[in-house]
């Protein structure tokens, strides 16, 4: 404990010292908000911080010790995403092989409002000029 | 104009059918027994491990020292049931003169020595991961996981799950051979 409290000193002041705003995390904290955004790939729907396989306790502990060397939240990420793809990142990344996943949705909504659209012009139409069998 | 409504009409049918074939070719990329994606070390360097031998006299495993010719890497524990299976088709690979080399993963060393001296040991080096580094290193699932690895030192294949005698014939031996070859 006591030869711990230097380095977790230091972990704690770099972020201060680099300027980031006076909510620094603590190494703690910082191990465990990555490891909620990365996937345990053993169970493959848990994230590492709630799984208890031993693939995922061994990863944590490699994120505790990069935390604790110094390494930033991206260089642990790139580090495991070198090893597992993007697969091990729990929120996909917005790029050109998932622009279908992120703006397919959106898309759908779009196609479907201009559908939606045409339909009532259409309608309306129809109801102001009921002689006209049908608008081209 | 009805031809156009129609069309309208089948379009979300058209639009599930086109989804319905993406998601199967997908799924069929990933059919190799396992509901593991293809490792993101695929067609990328064997990263450099150096891991000293699970026996005390034997040779240290160092993967800067296999360029030169194609290897396979097994990823094994003797606390894994399915690299029981597995390990006649590692056996049979050593016999045709394959360099099989191992990592044994995250084991006692004792039990995985007992195990290969009552199988037999197909590997012309194997390391002792302890702290299962290496593993992550490698990017593994779980065990067992084999890579092929070529001439220069890509790893052009990985199978997760045991080696089947099919798995054998079917695209370790040919792809071995396809990396044997000369111009290849």
């Amino acid at each position: 404990m006591t030869a711990a409290s230097p380095i977790i000193g230091i972990v704690i002041l770099l972020p201060i010292l680099a300027g980031i705003p006076a909510t620094a995390e603590t190494a703690d904290e910082r191990v465990r908000a990555l490891a909620a955004e990365l996937r345990c790939v053993v169970c493959q729907n848990q994230s590492l911080l709630d799984s208890d396989a031993d693939l995922a306790k061994d990863m944590r502990a490699l994120i505790r010790e990069r935390v604790a060397a110094g390494d930033t939240d991206e260089a642990i990420v790139d580090f495991l995403v070198e090893r597992y793809g993007d697969f091990i990142l729990l929120q996909p990344p917005f790029k050109p092989a998932t622009w279908l996943l992120w703006l397919g949705p959106l898309a759908f909504l779009l196609l479907a409002l201009a559908l939606a659209r045409t339909r009532v012009r259409r309608a309306r139409s129809r109801r102001s000029d009921p002689g006209d069998p049908g608008a081209s | 104009m009805t031809f156009r409504r129609i069309y309208l009409y089948a379009l979300p049918a058209i639009a599930v059918i086109a989804l319905a074939a993406v998601f199967a070719g997908r799924l069929a990329t990933l059919d190799d027994g396992t509901d593991v994606p293809p490792s993101a070390r695929l067609d990328q360097p064997m990263p450099p491990i150096q891991l000293d031998s699970l026996y005390p006299d034997g040779p240290a495993l160092d993967t800067e020292k296999l360029r030169g010719a194609p290897y396979i890497l097994n990823v094994w524990a003797e606390w894994c049931g399915p690299c029981k299976i597995e390990h006649p088709q590692l056996l049979t690979m050593s016999q045709q003169g394959i360099p099989v080399y191992g990592v044994n993963y995250k084991d006692r060393p004792e039990l995985a020595r007992a195990f290969l001296a009552e199988r037999g040991d197909p590997f012309r080096a194997i390391g002792a991961d302890q702290d299962g580094r290496t593993g992550i290193e490698l990017g593994i699932f779980g065990v067992p996981e084999t890579f092929l690895v070529d001439r220069e030192g890509f790893i052009r294949h990985r199978h997760a799950g045991p080696l089947s005698e099919d798995d054998l014939e079917r695209v370790f031996l040919p792809f071995l051979a396809h990396l044997q070859e000369p111009d290849s």
